[in-house]
Formats: structure tokens, sequence, C-alpha cells
């Protein structure tokens, strides 16, 4: 939502006879209302409509320039007295109010407003929210500040950010994160390299998903979203099947967890019984990701299958893809390196 | 001088009376490291008095109380819920996707082994999926618990588990394993699914008897939020975790209400919702042994919404867990959203808040509560007997107390069903008849004027009692959740009767009116010449007179509000008889609405056809016929069936 939208300005005249003022608010997620400050003239009569578009209980009140945390205390001081009425203290400074509104429905109320001119302000006083969840209701035609020096309205939303921006400098070791990722199982663990070189690695599958390269991951303000890559995804593992096959059957994997070597991941996971250990590393030329494989005791050659798309991105110094496929000794796939390596890019200045 | 002295000896008096428990427990706020948001979501104490922290996003830390440092011992942990500390260099964290153990092996300070105990869970990759714990049994397993997806939000393309599409619908859903249960992990990872019937259980603990209780949220399936006593195999009411229940067929929300009550274990506590608890948090058990109060081996329960922890007083009737809520600790400068509680080895009380990004209402920070020595004037203890209650104090009641004005009651109960919590049903104030002070003056025996009822809450609030020094009870409302009467009495009240919900008090315009008897219009005089006669001017009822949409004629138009049997009656006094024609002047938006006409009493064969004039501004006649007597003729209006549309006039004139 632009900043600009955020403010409805409303100049409606409230004369008997002609229509209300008509406001309508949401109640939306994080205790707000989706519009942070209207404008009305002295006197109109208002109509107003609370949709509950958030998942938790809440309602409204109009209350009189300045009263709003002395309501919002008597609300709370209601105590066992408060479902009964809505959770609105009698007072003569509320104005108008709703009943309580349970996610999804939604009321409307009418109400004319006092001719005095004045900072009106809409509050929820179901308990706990009303210190937060608020709005101004500018009664008059007085100038308003700029919405973000306003302080009648709560502070903005936080938006879709980092809240701490230490991904964004680059990486002196390996960083390992677990959060929800896109294109992935809800297990996924991000892991971040020096020389901006990234992977999203799936706790749930045990294997690589895929790996980017230009930076490393935001997270969200609100945990509800994925993290965002930043940066361009170059290998992605195929959507089914696991990388390392004893037999023709997919195996069964089971994540065992992980060892920070110098910040480095190791992820351990068992399949089909044998254990496996994926050290996941920089490459030397800090373009692209060498992987680390030990296996223990494989009981014959096993191959590593990779999406034959991804060829020019994957190599092992232990043999050659062949259709997606390098196939390993017993011997060799004790301990072997897959290598993804990163497309250069050119830089625009040069 | 003497009026001087006088005043600071009322204002003294004043003072000391007042209930502050800041009088006898102090609280400080517990600088937090820079680096973090300050959102906690786990707290343990070592033997050694270091404090262990997971905070939301910033992973583990250790804090060392005497020397106020802080240091990180592991970072990466995907919105982490709960901590069990075992030793500075191993913790047990419950994070969203595992049970994980976090080992510092080399001796650092930093963690470097990740070791998975559990994730014999799914995942819909719904952000409502919190999983939270370990609480700990004295064997040593570990019991977590897993929320419910929200309707508020989808699922991930991959889900992890088996996807169960029978319990996907529903506001909050099961549609991977154990989402809504109970888990018991052993040490070495093996899963037992525990119990049943959450939705949201963001707080499970022991008590001192090795007792297991969980909290959950108000919400579909959940009236008011509870504290559950938890024993294996139990189902507590939220339905969508039935579809992973053993031998559980079909969908969960498709079955009978009362033989999902039936199988339901009922809430010990149920906290009514905002009044006292919105969300409550992590039970913690006081274990100081009376270092921290007079209230030893009680729960105390954090609050998401309120500055408040709340006292349980467990009452165990006949086998089932009941028994009281009071708050411990409200407000006087305890921030909101208690999250999650541990007792230091010097037996303060620490409490971690939490608002998790703004999505839960509580606030930051941790805080320190600590006791002076001194009790509170408080309700220690609060027992059913077979009519009433027993209630012990921590001090000695200062005598009198009147019956009438000390305790009122009030009792109601909460229905058990899908809709989103539920209303109060069939509540009312219950005097008491009588109460028997103890020779101590510690406790006090009411007997309630009206027979005691299972099912129901008990709503207590206290009034001027106050200690032989004159303190006041510091607080004054309690709430006992009746499972059982002391002959083994349960009841499912919502079955047993035509009970009414509580009405809030409408505060909302438009009441629904009662239908006055309307007084007849004054005839209008019909010689011949066309006349018209405003509808607001007619006899009006049920309809209401509106001047809301433009264009009409004289004060406004009669709006139909949408019932049976509401009417315009016009009073035409014809100077002959004659067939005439009514033009009645409408606007309607849309569709049709006819309206039954009567003349002098007789319903007409055709109704009024009413069809949309194109908006509520565009006015329009319709032409009807009829036949005046001579005299004062009636032309009503009636609807039927549905509303009517908004009418402005009535235009009579002769048929030739």
């Amino acid at each position: 939502m632009k900043f600009s939208m955020l403010i409805l300005l409303i100049f409606a005249s409230g004369v008997r006879g002609e229509e209300p003022v008509v406001i309508n608010l949401k109640a939306i997620a994080g205790f707000r209302f989706d519009i942070p400050r209207v404008q009305v003239k002295p006197g109109s009569r208002v109509r107003l409509t609370l949709q509950n578009a958030d998942h938790q209980m809440h309602n409204l009140a109009v209350v009189r320039p300045g009263t709003r945390m002395e309501i919002v205390n008597a609300s709370i001081a209601l105590g066992p007295d408060g479902p009964a009425v809505n959770f609105v203290p009698k007072s003569k400074n509320v104005i108008a109010s709703t009943r309580v509104l349970a996610p999804g429905q939604k009321q409307t109320i009418e109400f004319t407003l006092p001719k005095a001119s004045g900072v009106y302000q809409y509050i929820c006083t179901y308990p706990g929210h009303g210190t937060a969840m608020f709005g101004a209701m500018y009664v008059g035609g007085q100038k308003l500040p700029p919405l973000d020096k306003d302080s009648n309205v709560p502070p903005p939303a936080p938006k879709t950010g980092l809240v701490k921006n230490d991904f964004l400098k680059p990486l002196t070791g390996a960083k390992v994160v677990r959060d929800f990722m896109p294109n992935c199982g809800p297990a996924s663990i991000a892991v971040g390299l020096p020389m901006a070189q990234s992977l999203c690695w799936d706790a749930g599958q045990c294997r690589l998903r895929y790996a980017w390269s230009g930076g490393f991951i935001s997270i969200p303000y609100r945990k509800k979203d994925q993290a965002k890559i930043e940066g361009k995804v170059y290998y992605s593992a195929p959507i089914d099947g696991f990388p390392i096959r004893f037999s023709d059957t997919n195996p069964k994997v089971e994540f065992l967890g992980y060892r920070l070597i110098e910040s480095y991941p190791q992820f351990r996971y068992t399949v089909d019984g044998v254990q496996v250990h994926e050290l996941i590393q920089l490459r030397a030329d800090g373009n692209g990701i060498v992987r680390l494989f030990q296996i223990d005791s494989p009981r014959g050659p096993v191959r590593f299958v990779v999406d034959p798309k991804m060829n020019e991105f994957v190599s092992s110094p232990q043999g050659k893809f062949v259709d997606g496929v390098l196939t390993l000794s017993a011997a060799k796939a004790k301990r072997f390196i897959i290598e993804l390596k990163a497309p250069i890019e050119k830089d625009e200045f040069e | 001088m003497n009026a001087i002295r006088m005043g600071c000896l009322l204002l003294l008096m004043i003072s000391s009376s007042r209930a502050d428990i800041r009088k006898h427990y102090a609280i400080e706020n517990i600088d937090l490291p820079k680096q973090v948001v300050g959102e906690i979501g786990g707290l343990s104490f070592l033997d050694n008095g270091k404090l262990a922290v997971c905070f939301f996003r910033e992973g583990v830390w250790f804090y060392d109380p005497p020397t106020k440092k802080w240091s990180q011992f592991a970072h990466g942990l995907h919105e982490p819920l709960g901590i069990h500390a075992i030793s500075e260099r191993e913790v047990v964290v419950m994070q969203r996707p595992e049970l994980t153990r976090i080992i510092d092996t080399d001796g650092d300070g930093k963690a470097d082994v990740f070791k998975k105990i559990t994730d014999a869970f799914g995942m819909s990759g719904n952000y409502h999926e919190f999983a939270y714990g370990p609480a700990v049994d004295r064997e040593g397993n570990f019991y977590v618990t897993l929320n419910t997806a929200s309707s508020g939000a989808g699922i991930f393309k991959e889900v992890r588990g088996q996807f169960n599409p029978l319990s996907r619908p529903g506001r909050m859903y099961a549609c991977v394993p154990y989402r809504g249960w109970v888990l018991k992990v052993s040490p070495d990872g093996k899963v037992t699914p525990w119990a049943s019937g959450f939705r949201s259980p963001n707080g499970i603990g022991f008590d001192t008897m090795g007792r297991m209780f969980v909290t959950d949220n108000q919400g579909d399936w959940i009236g008011t939020s509870p504290l559950c006593h938890v024993k294996k195999g139990g189902f507590y009411g939220h339905v969508s975790s039935l579809a992973w229940r053993e031998g559980f067929d079909g969908d969960p929300l498709k079955k009978d209400v009362r033989e999902l009550m039936k199988m339901r274990t009922p809430p010990a506590i149920q906290f009514p919702h905002g009044a006292m608890a919105n969300s409550p948090t992590q039970p913690v058990c006081d274990t100081t042994g009376g270092k921290f109060g007079p209230f030893a081996g009680q729960l105390l329960v954090g609050e998401m919404n309120h500055s408040v922890i709340l006292r349980i007083m467990l009452d165990e009737v006949g086998g089932q867990m009941q028994g009281a809520a009071v708050p411990f600790f409200n407000g006087s400068g305890l921030a909101k959203g208690v999250n999650r509680m541990a007792f230091a080895p010097d037996h303060s009380l620490w409490a971690g808040h939490t608002k998790r990004d703004g999505g839960w209402a509580g606030s930051t920070g941790l805080q320190r509560i600590t006791w002076n020595g001194t009790a509170p004037m408080d309700v220690k203890t609060m027992k059913l007997t077979k009519d009433g209650f027993d209630l012990a104090f921590t001090h000695s009641i200062k005598a009198p107390i009147d019956s009438a004005e000390s305790f009122r009651f009030r009792r109601y109960f909460y229905e058990y069903h899908r809709a989103y919590g539920s209303k109060q049903y069939d509540v009312k104030s219950v005097a008491v008849a009588k109460t028997t002070m103890s020779s101590d003056r510690k406790s006090v025996s009411l007997t309630l004027s009206e027979t005691m009822k299972a099912g129901y809450v008990y709503e207590l609030v206290l009034k001027g009692i106050t200690n032989d020094d004159g303190e006041a009870i510091v607080n004054t409302y309690l709430v006992y959740n009746v499972n059982r009467l002391v002959d083994g009495t349960s009841a499912m009240p919502q079955f047993e009767g035509n009970f009414v919900a509580a009405k809030p008090e409408k505060k909302s315009k438009r009441p629904s009116r009662p239908v006055k008897p309307v007084a007849p219009m004054k005839p209008v005089a019909f010689d011949g010449e066309p006349i018209l006669v405003e509808a607001e001017d007619a006899s009006v009822s049920g309809a209401r007179n509106a001047r809301k949409n433009r264009g009409f004629t004289g004060q406004g138009y009669v709006d139909f509000n949408g019932s049976t049997g509401e009417s315009i009656e016009w009073r035409i006094d014809s100077s002959r008889a004659v067939p005439v024609e009514l033009s009645f002047v409408y606007a309607l938006d849309k569709n049709s609405r006819p309206v039954r006409l009567i003349v002098n009493g007789k319903v007409q064969k055709q109704p009024v056809p009413f069809t949309s004039t194109g908006g509520w501004g565009v006015w329009k006649p319709v032409v009807m016929k009829a036949v005046f007597k001579k005299g004062v003729n009636t032309v009503r209006l009636e609807s039927f069936g549905n509303s009517g549309p908004n009418v402005d006039s009535l235009k009579v004139r002769h048929l030739p």
C-alpha cells in the first residue's frame, strides 16, 4: 500500500437529509486498523463499518480528543464485567462503539459527531489491544501533519524487510539460518558463504535444493512469509529424487543434524540406513560451492544423480557426469566432492 | 496546623490500606544484549544460576546474573519457543521444525553441534504451526506441543509428513501429523503421541506432583482459554487433531458435538476471555518451597494480552482436576505478554516477554520478580464444598465481614462448539446465604443460596476485605471452574436445557423497535380532483420514515425495513363511490419487491408489482386500480415475505 493511500480525506457534509459520511475500516493483523486516520466535518453523521479481517477478536470505539488512554485503562478495569459491555466502558467520552467482532464478522454503526473540532480517535478497547490499535479521526478542517510525524496515529507497521540486515554485509564465514525458504519443503536451511554464494538445504528431504549467487537472504518482518533470496538462482535440484543412489529405487532418508566446522555446516543424515556427511564450503576461486561427501562403508558402487540440464554447473574431481549421473566405486564413494560453479556475472562497468 | 496533621494522617491511612503487590514483591527490568530484539521464546536456569534464553530471532544466549553479562551460544534457529538447559555446553531447544540438542563440543562457548532429537511430526508450511516445549519429566523425557495451522494462510506445495485432506478444512486445522497434539519424546528421540485436542497450546509444564498442564487459546472448539490437566490418551477439545488419533475414522468436523464432548476431558481451569486472560502462556510451578511467598506448589501462568501473571489454586474433585484462578501479579510494573517464566536458584521468578513480531499482543524484554518475605493479603486456596466454597487467606481477615457485600458470585457456562469462542450462557448472580469464619479468621466457608451446578464457571468478586493491619486484599477477582460437584456429579449443561447467552448491551443504532400501535392519519378529502398524499404523512407501522436518498417530495419517504407485516396506510375521504387509479411513487435499487395492496380491509388480487426503478434515487410511479366507497377509504401497502421499496407518495385520481 502506498503511503499516500493511507490517508483518507473526507469532506462530506453531515447536513440533515444528506448521505452520511461512510467510513470503512478493517481490523487487520498486527493490532492495526487498515486506515490510520480520517478527517470529517464537525457534526457529521457518520456511517462506520468495521470488518474484522484479523484472526483475533476486535471492537472499535470512537472517543473524544485526549481520552484514548483513559478509555483503554477503563476497559481493562472492567475485568469480569467486560464481556457484557463488549469491553467498552461507560463514559461520556465514548461517542460510539461496535460490539466485539469475531474474525470475519463486520458491523456498521451510525452516529453523529459532536460539533466541536478536535482530534478524536478510534480504538480497539479489547483487552490488551488499545495501546497499539487505534487511529485518528480529525474532526474539523485542521491541516494534517505528515502521517509519519502524526502523534495521533500509531507508528507505521514495519514493512517486509530485514529486522537485522547483517546478512546483507559480506560474510566472513558461513551463516546457517533455519527459516521458511521459497521452492523448498518447510524445514529448510539457508546457508550463506563468503563471496555472496548461497544455498538452500532441505532438512526434510536431506538434500541441497538450489544454489544462488549475488547475496544471501532477507527475512520478512513478520514470519508469516518465506525468506527472500538476494541474488540469482543458478542451480536447482530436481523436484523429486534423491541424489545419492545405492540402487534404482529412491532411498529412505533421515536427517540427523549438522555440525559447524569453522562456521561451515556439515550435514549429517542416513540414506537407506547408511550414514552420510556433507560438508559445505566455498570454492577455491570464490565462485561457487564445494560439497564434500563422506559415506560410511558404502555397500557397492554409488551413483550421484543431478538434473541433466544442470550439467554445466556441476562437476566432480572423482569423475565425469554423464547425462546428469556420476558413478562412483565403493572406494571412491567414501569421500568425494561435488562442485557447483556459479556463472560469472559480468560487471556492468567493465 | 492541626488540619495539616489530620490531612497527613488521612493520607497515610489511605495509602496503607491500598493494595499493591509491590509492597511484597519487587520487579526489575533486565538489560538485554543490544543485538537482540528481545522476544523471548524460552527461559531455563542452570543450577549454577546461569540463565539460558532463546530469542525468537537471535538464537540462544546465556546470561550471568551477578556480572550481568550476556554471551551468544547458538544462532540460526527457526522460531525457537522453548528451551531446556542441561549445562553451559548443552541445551535442548524446541524450534519450529524439530527438537534439537545443541552442544558446544570444544568448550569455546559457542555451539557447534546441532543434533536432531526428533522431527517426527508434520509441517505444512503454514505460519501458525508453532512448536512449544520442552517440558521435562522426572525420567528426562521431553514433552512438546504442536500448534494447529490457521485458515488465515495456506500451506506450502511441499509439506513434511503425511498430508490428510480430511483435516485441512476448519478455522484451525491439522493436515499433517500431530498438529494439535502433545508428544512425548524420549531422550534418544522416540516419539509417543501423548494427548490430542489442542489448538494453540503455547504453554506446557509440570507441577511438583509431576502432573502435566497445558494452556490453550480461545477460538474454534475452545469456548474460553483453558488450562488443561493432561494425561496420556486424553482429548481436550479441538477436533482437528483427532485426524491423527489411532482408530479415529472420518471427518473430525462432522462428528456429533455431544459425542465429542463426551470424549473430551474438560479443562481444569477456564479463564474468562478478556476479563482474565486472552492467550495464556507457560504454566510454571512455584518450586521454591515457600521462598517466593505463601503460594508454594501452586502454578503461575503467563498471559499474552494482559500485564498479568495468573495463579492457579487446584482442587481435585472426584478424580477430576479443577480449581480456581486469580491474578498473582497484575500490572504494577509488569509488562504485558509474559510468554515464558522460570524460577532461578535464588528463588526469584524471571518473566520473558514476546510479541512475536507484532503478531501477538505482548511486548518485549526480560523481568525479574523477587519476594521481600512479607505475604500480601490474598486468597491462598479456594475449594469446592457441597453447597459453596471454602476460601483460605494468607492473613486473618479483619472482622466483621458482610456476607452480602464481601462475596459476590456469578455463575455461567461456556458452550463447547465449533464456532469461534463461546458466549456466557445461563448467567446468574448467586447470593451468599451464609458465611462461617474460622476461629483464626484465616478461612471462610461460603454457603450459596443456590444448589451448586456442575459444568459451570463461578466468578467471585471480593469487596472490602482487609487484614488486621488494614491492608486490602490484593486481588479481588477469582474464577472457579466446577467440572464436578463434591459428590462426583458432572454435567453438560449445554445439552440439558435451553439456555440463553448473556446479551452484550447493544450500542449500535437501529435497535429493533417494538411495533407500536400507530394512530390513524387524518383522512384527506378526495372530491374528484387528483390528490397526492405523502407516504410520510400516512400511518406507518414497522417501516420507517427516511430522507437519506434524494429526489423525494415532501418531508421524506417511507422505507420498508425488511420484515413481514410492515405497512403504510392512507385514509382518503371520498365524496362519492368511484373507481380510482392509485399511483404509488417509489424507488427500488434492484430486483422486485411486490407488496400486498389492501383497500378498505380487502386484500386485492394483485400485489403491487414494485420492480427496480434503477436506483434508490430514481422515483417512478406504479399504477393500480381500485374502487372507492363514499366516505373514508383505507389504502394499505403491507409487506409479505420480504421487504418493500422506498415509497414516496400516493396519487389518487378517479377513473372516467
